[in-house]
C-alpha cells in the first residue's frame, strides 16, 4: 500500500505569521509522528532584543544574523535527511527559508532592502532543501494580536499591531504565489491544536487524505 | 559480484580523522572490497556560531552481500564509531548510507535505492563523480548531468 503524503514526507514544515502557532504545532507534529524537531531560537538572535527597541537602526543586522544562521540549519538537515536514522528520521520545523525576505521587506528601509536582497539571492541558492510538505497556517489579523498579546513574551511586546496585520498580509501573498511543494492552508481560527486533541486529530486526517498540491483546511464553528 | 556506492558523512570529533578511519574501516565489510575511495569534501557553515564544518566522501565497493545486508554491515560499522541510531538527537560521530547497488531500484522501509535525495546534494554528486565520471543513478541518467543544478551548493574538495 501506498504510504500516505504524512507518513511518507521526510520533512515537514508550519509556517504562518507571528502568533499564530507554528511552533506548538510542529511540536505536537513532532511527538505524533515521532520525527525530530528543527526550531527556529529567535532568542539566540543577539539583535532581536536591540531591534525590538530600535527596528530602525538594528533591523538589517538582525536579517542577515537570521539568514545566516537559517542556512545553517539548512546545511545540517541536507546532510540528516541523507542520511536517515531508523526512528524519527522526519523532521519537522517551524520556519521556511522563504520566510526571511518576507521579514526583511517589512522591517528594512528601500535601500537596505535592495542590499539586503542581493545577499540573499546568492546565498539561499546554497540552500539544498525542499521540504515534502507546508503545513500553512492562518489567522484574522485581530486574532494574531490577541494571541502574541496573551502569550506576553517580554520581546514581543514592542511589537506593533500595523506590524503584525502587515506580516499576515505577505504571509498571505507569499503563499499564493508559493508551490515547491505541497501546500495544506488551515484557517486556524476555530481550531487549537495544542489542547483539542480532536482537532489535531481531524487535521491529521485531512493530511493523511491530501491530494492535490493544495488544500484547505476550515472549520466553520 | 555486485557493484556499490557508499555516502560517508561526519561532523563531529575530528571529522577529517573520522572519515579516514570509516574509509579503512570499509575494507574490513565481510564478502567486500573497496575499490575506491573519493576525496574528502568540506561543507563549511556560513553563520557565526562556530559550527563544525561537516565532511564527506564518497566509497566504491564490490560485494556479494546483497543489499539489505550490505546496508547491514554497514550501520554495523556506524556503531563502532560511536553513533547511537535509538536516540533522537543523537550525536553523530559518523554517517554511513548505500547510494547504489548495481542498477538495483528498491523502496522499503528500510531502503530505497538509489539514494531518493543522493542528486540534491554537491556533497555526494562531487564525490561519487569523482571515482565515477561515467555513473549513471537508475530512474534518473547520468549522475553528472545533476551536477549543475547543485553547483550553488558551497563545498570544497580537500587536497588528499
Amino acid at each position: 500500500m501506498k504510504k500516505n503524503l504524512l507518513e511518507s514526507a521526510r520533512h515537514i514544515v508550519v509556517e504562518g505569521p507571528i502568533g499564530v502557532g507554528k511552533t506548538s504545532l510542529a511540536r505536537r507534529l513532532g511527538e505524533h509522528l515521532d520525527a525530530d524537531l528543527l526550531l527556529e531560537q529567535p532568542e539566540i538572535n543577539p539583535f532581536l532584543h536591540r531591534f525590538y527597541q530600535n527596528q530602525q537602526r538594528y533591523a538589517l543586522q538582525t536579517q542577515l544574523f537570521f539568514l545566516f544562521h537559517r542556512l545553517d540549519q539548512l546545511r545540517e538537515l541536507a546532510q540528516r535527511d541523507l542520511f536517515p536514522r531508523t526512528t524519527g528520521s522526519a523532521v519537522v520545523s517551524d520556519y521556511l527559508l522563504e520566510k526571511d525576505p518576507l521579514f526583511a521587506s517589512l522591517t528594512l528601509s528601500e535601500d537596505e532592502y535592495k542590499l539586503y536582497r542581493q545577499i540573499y539571492d546568492s546565498v539561499s541558492l546554497q540552500n539544498p532543501v525542499t521540504p515534502d510538505l507546508v503545513i500553512y497556517l492562518q489567522a484574522r489579523p485581530e486574532t494574531l494580536i490577541a494571541r502574541v498579546r496573551k502569550r506576553g513574551i517580554e520581546m514581543e511586546r514592542k511589537i506593533g499591531d500595523d506590524y503584525l496585520v502587515l506580516l499576515g498580509e505577505s504571509y498571505t501573498r507569499f503563499f499564493h504565489n508559493y508551490d515547491a511543494a505541497p501546500v495544506m492552508v488551515v484557517n486556524s481560527e476555530n481550531l487549537n491544536f495544542v489542547d483539542k486533541d480532536d482537532d489535531f486529530q481531524l487535521l491529521v486526517e485531512r493530511i493523511e487524505a491530501m491530494r492535490g498540491h493544495r488544500e484547505y483546511f476550515n472549520r466553520g464553528d | 559480484m555486485h557493484l556499490a556506492y557508499i555516502a560517508l558523512g561526519a561532523n563531529l570529533a575530528d571529522p577529517v580523522a573520522q572519515i579516514t578511519a570509516a574509509l579503512a574501516a570499509l575494507r574490513d565489510l565481510p564478502q567486500s572490497r573497496l575499490l575506491r575511495a573519493s576525496s574528502l569534501y568540506r561543507t563549511a557553515p556560513v553563520g557565526i556560531h562556530g559550527q563544525p564544518d561537516f565532511i564527506n566522501a564518497v566509497a566504491a565497493v564490490e560485494t556479494t552481500l546483497a543489499p539489505q545486508a550490505l546496508l547491514a554491515a554497514l550501520f554495523a560499522v556506524e556503531g563502532q564509531f560511536g553513533r547511537r541510531r535509538d536516540f533522537h538527537h543523537a550525536p553523530r560521530t559518523l554517517d554511513l548510507d548505500l547510494l547504489l547497488y548495481d542498477d538495483a531500484i528498491l523502496d522499503t522501509p528500510e531502503l530505497t535505492l538509489p539514494h531518493p535525495r543522493m542528486h540534491l546534494r554537491a556533497f555526494v554528486l562531487a564525490p561519487l563523480l569523482e571515482i565515477a565520471p561515467d555513473c549513471r543513478i537508475p530512474g534518473r541518467g547520468l549522475a553528472a548531468a545533476w551536477l549543475p543544478a547543485v553547483s550553488m551548493q558551497q563545498i570544497k574538495r580537500l587536497a588528499p
